[in-house]
Order: C-alpha cells, then sequence, then structure tokens
C-alpha cells in the first residue's frame, strides 16, 4: 500500500473516532489540535484501530517513539 | 478559617470580596458577589419545586458556571446534590437516578442530547423513577426553571458539619454503581488541609483540566472557595484549548491527570504557548510515571505535586509537599495530610512496619460514612475498627511518604475513570452470542491505561466492532479498546480466567 492510500485511510479513522467531517480535516493538522481535538483515549482507539487494519506496522517499535502530533507524523512513525 | 457547610463558605466569600472574580467560562466572569445571588435564586426555584432538607438532587452537568450554582444553591436549602458523571451511559444514569431516589435532575441537553431526556422522560411514564418529579435543562447557562426573584428559607444553620453535603455514585465491581455520601466535614476539612499545604491564595488562578462532578472537581472547588481563588472552567480537555487558556487567563495553578498532561507538553513543544505564568502543576487520578514529573521541572519550569486519594476519603490521602525532593515527588505520592491517619495493613488486618508493601488503609474524619443504600457493600470496605479498606497496595517509607505499587482490586484507570473489569464483563455477557468474556486492562507508554476484552462466542460471526457497539449503554472509558477473540482462555488451578496469562500474551504480542 502506497502512502498516500494509508494516510488517506487513516484520516477515515480519525474523522469516525473524533466525530467530524472528513473533508475538513487534513493530514498535517495536529491531531490533539482544536480543529479535531481527540483526547487520549481517542488517541488510543486510533492506535489501535491502525495496528488492526496495518498489522505487523507497529510491532517491535518502542510505543513511546510513535509521533502522533499528525497523521503524517504517525504514517513517518509506521514507515520507519 | 473553619466553615460548617458549603454556604456559609460562599457567604464568606460573598462578604469579604464580593467583585473578586469568582469563575470564568468561555469569556463570561461570575463574582463571588454574583454567584452567590445565583445560588440563592437557584435555592429559591428548588424550594419552590417542592425539594427540602436531605432529598437528593442529581446535577448531571458539564463543566460551567452553572454546575457551582446547582451545587451551591442545593445545598443552601439542605439538599444533597447527586454528582452524576456526565459521560455514563443512558442506562448506568436511569440505574442512578433510581438509586439514589433523586427528585430532580439537572442536565445539559446540548452535552446529553435530547435521547437521555427522552429515555428519562419513558422511564418515568413506565413507573421505573418513581421519585423523580422534575427535570430541569440547563441551556446556554440558563436555567430552564427561570430565575424567581422571592428568597428561599437559608436551611444553613439547621446543617452540621456531620450531614451528608453530597452523593458521587462511582463504578461498582458488581456491575452497578456505588453512591459515595460525603460529609460537610470531611470534605471542608480535607480542602482547608490541602489549601494551605499547597498554598492556594485570591491571587491564584486555577485551571482545573478534569470534570467537576468528580471528587477532585469537588475537591478544588472547596479549595477555591477557600482560599478565594479565581477558577477558570474549559468544556474540553483538549491540549490546544488547555494552553490557549494558560496563556489567556494566566492560569497559576494546572490540575490534570498524568496522560494529559504528557500529551499537553507533547503538544506545546510544536505549539509554543506561554505558560510562564504557571507556578505549580497538580497531578492525581493516576499513577505519576517519573518521566511526568521530570517533564514539568524541566518543559513548565514550575513546582509539581502528585496528590493521591479516592471519592471515599473526601477526596485528598496524600500529597507532596512544594518543598519536597524531587525524588519524592517522582517516586512517592507524598506524606498523609493532617487529619488522614493512615495504615499499611497485610491479608489479615495486621499493620505492617514502614517499608513493608500491603493494603493501604485509611481512617478518620475524611472517610466517608459508607455507601447509600449498600451496607452490605459499605462492610466490604469498612471494618469494624472503622480502617477504609483502599484496595491500593503501597508502603509507608521510613520518611513518612506513601508510595502506591499497585491494586489489589481489579480496577483500571482510564483516562482518570476508575472502571472494574467486572462491570464491562458482566455487560458483555448479556448479548446472546458471547459465551464467555474476560477483560483486562493495559498501560501505553504514551497514553496510560486502556482495556481490551478477550472473547469467547457461542457462534462465530460477531466482529470487534459488534461487541464495542454492544457497549452502547456504557459509558465511552469502558468500552474496550480492543477486542480479541482466541479459541480457548487459559485457566487458573480454581477454574479463574487467568488474566495475568492473558496480559502476558498481549504484552507479547
Amino acid at each position: 500500500m502506497d502512502r498516500a492510500h494509508m494516510v488517506d485511510e487513516i484520516l477515515g479513522m480519525v474523522a469516525q473516532i473524533a466525530s467530524i467531517d472528513r473533508a475538513a480535516i487534513r493530514a498535517d493538522m495536529p491531531l490533539m489540535g482544536k480543529e479535531i481535538g481527540v483526547d487520549s483515549l481517542a488517541l488510543m482507539r486510533l492506535l489501535v484501530r491502525v495496528d488492526e487494519r496495518f498489522p505487523g506496522k507497529l510491532q517491535g517499535k518502542d510505543p513511546s517513539s510513535i509521533d502522533f502530533s499528525t497523521v503524517d507524523s504517525l504514517v513517518d512513525s509506521l514507515e520507519k | 478559617m473553619h466553615f460548617a457547610n458549603f454556604n456559609e463558605l460562599l457567604a464568606e466569600n460573598a462578604r469579604v470580596r464580593p467583585g473578586h472574580k469568582a469563575v470564568t467560562f468561555e469569556g463570561e466572569t461570575w463574582t463571588y458577589g454574583e454567584l452567590e445571588t445565583t445560588s440563592r435564586a437557584i435555592a429559591a426555584a428548588l424550594y419552590r419545586a417542592g425539594i427540602r432538607k436531605g432529598d437528593r438532587v442529581a446535577v448531571m452537568l458539564p463543566n460551567q458556571p452553572m454546575f457551582l450554582g446547582a451545587l451551591f444553591g442545593a445545598a443552601r436549602i439542605g439538599a444533597v446534590p447527586v454528582l452524576v458523571n456526565v459521560f455514563y451511559g443512558t442506562d448506568e444514569i436511569l440505574g442512578i437516578l433510581r438509586h439514589s431516589q433523586s427528585k430532580l435532575l439537572f442536565v445539559e441537553p446540548v452535552v446529553r442530547g435530547a435521547k437521555l431526556q427522552g429515555a428519562v422522560e419513558e422511564a418515568r411514564k413506565k413507573g421505573d423513577l418513581p421519585d423523580l418529579e422534575t427535570l430541569w435543562t440547563v441551556e446556554g447557562g440558563a436555567l430552564s426553571a427561570g430565575t424567581p426573584a422571592p428568597d428561599a428559607p437559608d436551611a444553613s444553620r439547621e446543617i452540621r458539619g456531620s450531614d451528608l453535603a453530597l452523593m458521587i455514585y462511582t463504578s461498582g465491581t458488581t456491575g452497578s454503581s456505588k453512591g459515595v455520601m460525603l460529609t460537610y466535614e470531611g470534605l471542608l476539612e480535607n480542602a482547608r488541609v490541602t489549601a494551605g499545604l499547597m498554598k492556594y491564595s485570591d491571587e491564584d488562578t486555577l485551571l482545573p483540566a478534569l470534570p467537576l462532578f468528580s471528587s477532585a472537581g469537588v475537591s478544588l472547588t472547596l479549595i477555591s472557595m477557600i482560599a478565594g481563588t479565581h477558577i477558570v472552567l474549559i468544556e474540553r480537555n483538549n491540549p490546544q484549548i488547555i494552553l490557549e487558556t494558560i496563556e489567556r487567563e494566566r492560569v497559576t495553578i494546572l490540575d490534570m491527570v498524568p496522560s494529559g498532561l504528557k500529551l499537553l507538553m507533547k503538544f506545546n513543544r510544536t505549539a509554543g504557548h506561554d505558560t510562564s505564568s504557571l507556578r505549580l502543576v497538580v497531578v492525581g487520578g493516576d499513577s505519576s510515571p517519573p518521566d511526568v514529573g521530570r517533564a514539568v521541572l524541566d518543559d513548565l519550569k514550575c513546582n509539581f505535586a502528585v496528590v493521591y486519594g479516592l471519592t471515599e476519603t473526601s477526596p485528598v490521602v496524600s500529597i507532596t509537599h512544594l518543598d519536597a525532593t524531587e525524588e519524592q515527588r517522582v517516586a512517592t505520592v507524598g506524606p498523609p495530610i493532617d487529619g488522614m491517619e493512615c495504615s499499611i495493613r497485610d491479608e489479615s488486618g495486621r499493620a505492617l512496619p514502614a517499608g513493608e508493601i500491603g493494603e493501604v488503609c485509611c481512617k478518620g474524619l475524611y472517610v466517608m460514612p459508607g455507601y447509600f443504600r449498600n451496607e452490605e457493600g459499605t462492610r466490604q470496605c469498612i471494618d469494624d475498627a472503622g480502617w477504609f479498606h483502599t484496595g491500593d497496595l503501597g508502603t509507608i517509607r521510613e520518611d513518612g511518604h506513601l508510595v502506591i505499587s499497585g491494586r489489589k482490586k481489579d480496577m483500571v484507570i482510564v483516562g482518570g475513570h476508575n472502571v472494574f473489569p467486572a462491570e464491562v464483563e458482566s455487560h458483555l455477557i448479556k448479548h446472546p452470542a458471547i459465551k464467555e468474556v474476560a477483560v483486562v486492562g493495559m498501560e501505553h507508554p504514551a497514553l496510560g491505561n486502556y482495556l481490551v476484552a478477550f472473547v469467547l462466542l457461542k457462534t462465530p460471526g460477531l466482529s470487534a466492532g459488534d461487541v464495542q457497539a454492544f457497549c452502547n449503554g456504557l459509558a465511552q472509558f469502558k468500552v474496550p479498546q480492543r477486542v480479541l477473540f482466541p479459541e480457548t482462555f487459559p485457566y487458573t488451578g480454581s477454574g479463574k480466567v487467568n488474566k495475568r496469562e492473558l496480559r502476558r500474551i498481549l504484552e507479547t504480542q
């Protein structure tokens, strides 16, 4: 799967978890900023969904090294 | 200064500092004088609605000034506010309204939507809520009952310190919530001692980044009132909103759970908001990893305190002092506060010497008189000698500082909320396709704890999403973040599901 597809899928998950319009968010927006506004519980849900959708991508990584500031940085962490 | 009840406390503030800021929310500020006027009006409206001393009044409001109006208004006529978690599901809320025998409910439709209002009306029609007579909505900060002019009789002279001040429902191990009864003297003295230790003053501005309906929220409200501190409320604990509020309102004290604080500091490393007004950050509600304390000292460059408490103890048990060493702040939860007797006990109830690990037990004025209409539940946690068994494991060091090392009770703290896996399990097992279920808590290094449900099915076909959707009637924080379908469970010798083994399997995945 290419990066653009992965970003798009994760943005879809973010929109669903945060109950906001998919078209209103971009991959460079801060996940914890006001536009998206996810909290720790929602972030956890996102990581669990990412893990289920992209099995193995999070495996073996130090969880505290995953940068969930934005969807872009999250995908960077997954691809490292 | 000692106060016998909430009304005396508010009246003293209105007398000494009537024009001083009491609470600010979304750009609107109520002074102490205005807060007292509003609470008088609410007391009058409650009185007119037939509410009298001792009657329970359910308050289900998010953080906003009207929460304080309802709390102090009810207390003015001696009614007992029942604080309800706004994140609870409809079934849980109906259960609390029924069990507490609340006569009136304050609710904000924006938060709960018309669904809850409809469910309450339907339950009343069916006779399921025989005590609930009135439902008041709070919209845009205004009360549907209006603000009547005539004052209600001031019942505060009839209120004794040992009277019931309020009730808070907490998660229960057996699937239903327990109503913690708290007294005026317990809450007010606990707040007075804590305010003194943290040197709260009328020059401080506090941002409680936690719900006011929690015991910590009540405690912070009372601490602020005792010191004349200005409280700034926000509706959502979003990092950007918290940081903007700190910068705009020149907040001096921030109180929040450790996982939220970690996210906040991570966010601010790129956002760069001015947090120089902060003099103190207090964390509680969950164990604080050492890196949180160090990050506060390095990133926010202000003092840092760790508090340990439970709803049943009004709530503060211990807190690290402002002059504590860095080691004490990152490794302990401080010494027990004045008036709180603490003892570490073994399984047989024998007191253990300093340094030995056992169950943390508490005694004294701050300990609740019991759970409402639940003598059995009360007997299970308060022994004949009056010791409240917290269910937490810990030790008291030679220097008198308390260290929490784990939990005896099978409880998980998710986002600052207590969740008993047994409660989630007893809900999930009602699903017709589920044969057996085990819920465990797992820790994420950056985000805190989350729930994982292991589900054995009677027939295949159920998805993780289906299981999560079935939790619709529960609070969001009780919904397992992850659902797994193993072929079988590991069992202990006594035939119980071996949760330790389940956790080990997850950790090695």
